[in-house]
């Protein structure tokens, strides 16, 4: 199904329609950003790189031949990365460890991508005001006391705040969990970028 | 039981934000041993939490995807082919051309035995700007979508160069040997100079304006005496109208564009519409001609792309642009 709608939306690249390249970018940019910061540790380059990878999609799209869009876009991501670390000469140790199990470690990789993509997707799903008060707490790290003072309000209203979202956060990423139940009992290698989903 | 599962969800959020008392914790080890779906909710809140990513907004992706369209429209702007400059050339017409955007064609015009009458062709395509240097080490900064011509080797009596567009001048002294710029309707005589000449074919007027020495403006075809024009002044000629009109302006509006940036004083939609269609090789179109009346104070700038001059539009006004390929609708 999702490979289907995948390889649709490329022949719809390759005539020109942006409608589909725009399609494509809101269904994949930000989970190639996750997956090129498990790289490369450095988000605003991971997205100047993704960046690439697509204005080249479109520029060279006439030129491809490409079998699955995902598949094509992980790779191009994925060599860009490996590309930067070689000019920053720091790659010596994640290298060597890739040169032996490259397939598990990209599809590993891949995986924990598409993991922090549904996430940071249902974040942005959240209220607004539960999502602040969720970030506040979550990635600056304050206490509730902290918030509730910051935000003008009471310590029970963050606590509250902070509750509902771990539950809206909870249920809307609870069909993917059962996935990735599925992925697991099912045997890992598979053709590296394809996924059951 | 309603009401449990929601101090439950508060436990568990407090747990994982770590503002859990000992004894909370003893009531949520001992609700977590209760039953394996219990154990479960806990281990997927527990997991969601870890593996937060930093947080990528909404607002942010979309203002990449812009600017990624932005460079994609200035990729497909830059020419094909560049055209590599034969050694012998150097030689023969000992120029030297620099492009700083890319995009300049060479054109020999006619056949090789005759040196006169070789011409040398510079073009800043749409969407570029660029710049040459002539051998006598005359600077010149071609604006977007302009063409020169001239005789590379500049013999004869004057340096002669035809424009088509606009350029920024800055003309080294030769008092023997004066630099004349023709248009299609005009002609500017210099000596040593730095001025700005606007020339577009298709546009009613011809712009100069003059910050450094002295330049003669001369119809083409007319015999009147030229008319000089002294530093800080503009000289524009209306070709429908046969006027010209002579003032001093702020010369830094009309040149800024040589460094990339374009800077508008009370300017009309049609002139910032006509200067982005150049700039970005865009066509726009206006759907509501009310939006004519208004006027402008403002820049763009060369490196920024089409959609943040469009979003600094809609930020002033209350106009709303679409966009389809290299097309744009304002309204």
């Amino acid at each position: 199904m999702a490979q289907e709608k995948d390889s649709i939306l490329y022949e719809e690249i390759k005539k020109g329609n942006e409608a589909a390249f725009n399609k494509a970018f809101n269904l994949y940019y930000s989970r190639l950003c996750f997956f090129a910061d498990k790289i490369l540790c450095d988000f605003d380059l991971s997205r100047s790189i993704v960046q690439q990878v697509f204005v080249d999609l479109w520029i060279k799209r006439d030129k491809l031949l490409v079998s699955s869009l995902q598949s094509y876009l992980y790779h191009s991501v994925h060599n860009a990365a490996l590309d930067v670390l070689k000019h920053k000469k720091v790659e010596a140790r994640y290298l060597s460890s890739l040169d032996k199990s490259e397939p598990e470690e990209m599809t590993d990789l891949m995986e924990e991508a598409e993991l922090a993509d549904r996430i940071n997707r249902a974040i942005q799903n959240l209220p607004e005001k539960c999502r602040e008060i969720f970030l506040l707490c979550r990635f600056e790290e304050l206490k509730y006391s902290e918030i509730a003072t910051r935000l003008n309000i009471s310590v029970k209203t963050v606590e509250m705040q902070i509750g509902i979202a771990m539950k809206k956060l909870r249920k809307e990423l609870s069909d993917y969990q059962m996935v990735q139940l599925l992925t697991f009992i099912s045997p890992k290698k598979l053709q590296l970028p394809y996924r059951v989903l | 039981m309603e009401n449990e599962i929601n101090d439950i969800e508060l436990l568990i959020a407090k747990f994982l934000s770590r503002e859990v008392t000992p004894a909370e914790t003893d009531k949520l080890t001992h609700w977590i041993g209760e039953s394996p779906r219990n154990k479960q909710i806990f281990e997927e809140s527990k997991r969601i939490w870890d593996k937060s990513p930093a947080y990528f907004a909404a607002s942010e992706i979309i203002s990449d995807r812009e600017k990624i369209k932005g460079q994609i429209i200035q990729h497909i702007s830059k020419p094909l082919k560049t055209f590599s400059l034969p050694s012998w050339l150097f030689r023969v017409a000992a120029i030297l051309a620099l492009p700083v955007m890319l995009g300049i064609g060479w054109y020999l015009g006619s056949s090789r035995t005759s040196i006169e009458t070789q011409l040398c062709e510079v073009t800043a395509p749409k969407g570029q700007i660029s710049k040459c240097v002539l051998a006598d080490g005359t600077q010149i900064w071609l604006n977007a979508g302009t063409t020169i011509k001239y005789d590379p080797t500049l013999n004869g009596n004057i340096r002669e160069v035809q424009l088509d567009g606009e350029a920024y001048f800055k003309v080294s002294k030769i008092k023997y040997k004066p630099f004349v710029v023709t248009t299609e309707h005009a002609q500017i005589r210099v000596l040593g100079t730095v001025f700005n000449l606007k020339a577009y074919s298709g546009e009613n007027k011809v712009e100069t304006t003059l910050e450094e020495g002295s330049v003669e403006f001369s119809l083409n075809g007319s015999a009147t005496k030229p008319v000089e024009l002294k530093p800080g002044e503009q000289l524009v000629y209306n070709i429908s109208e046969k006027r010209i009109t002579l003032g001093k302006v702020d010369t830094y509006l009309h040149t800024a564009w040589k460094d990339g940036k374009y800077v508008f004083k009370d300017a009309d939609l049609q002139t910032i519409i006509r200067e982005l269609e150049r700039l970005y090789d865009v066509r726009i179109h206006l759907e509501n001609d009310s939006l004519l009346h208004l006027r402008f104070r403002g820049m763009f700038e060369y490196e920024q792309n089409i959609f943040s001059a469009l979003e600094a539009l809609e930020q002033t006004t209350n106009m709303k642009y679409r966009m389809n390929g290299r097309d744009i609708w304002l309204k």
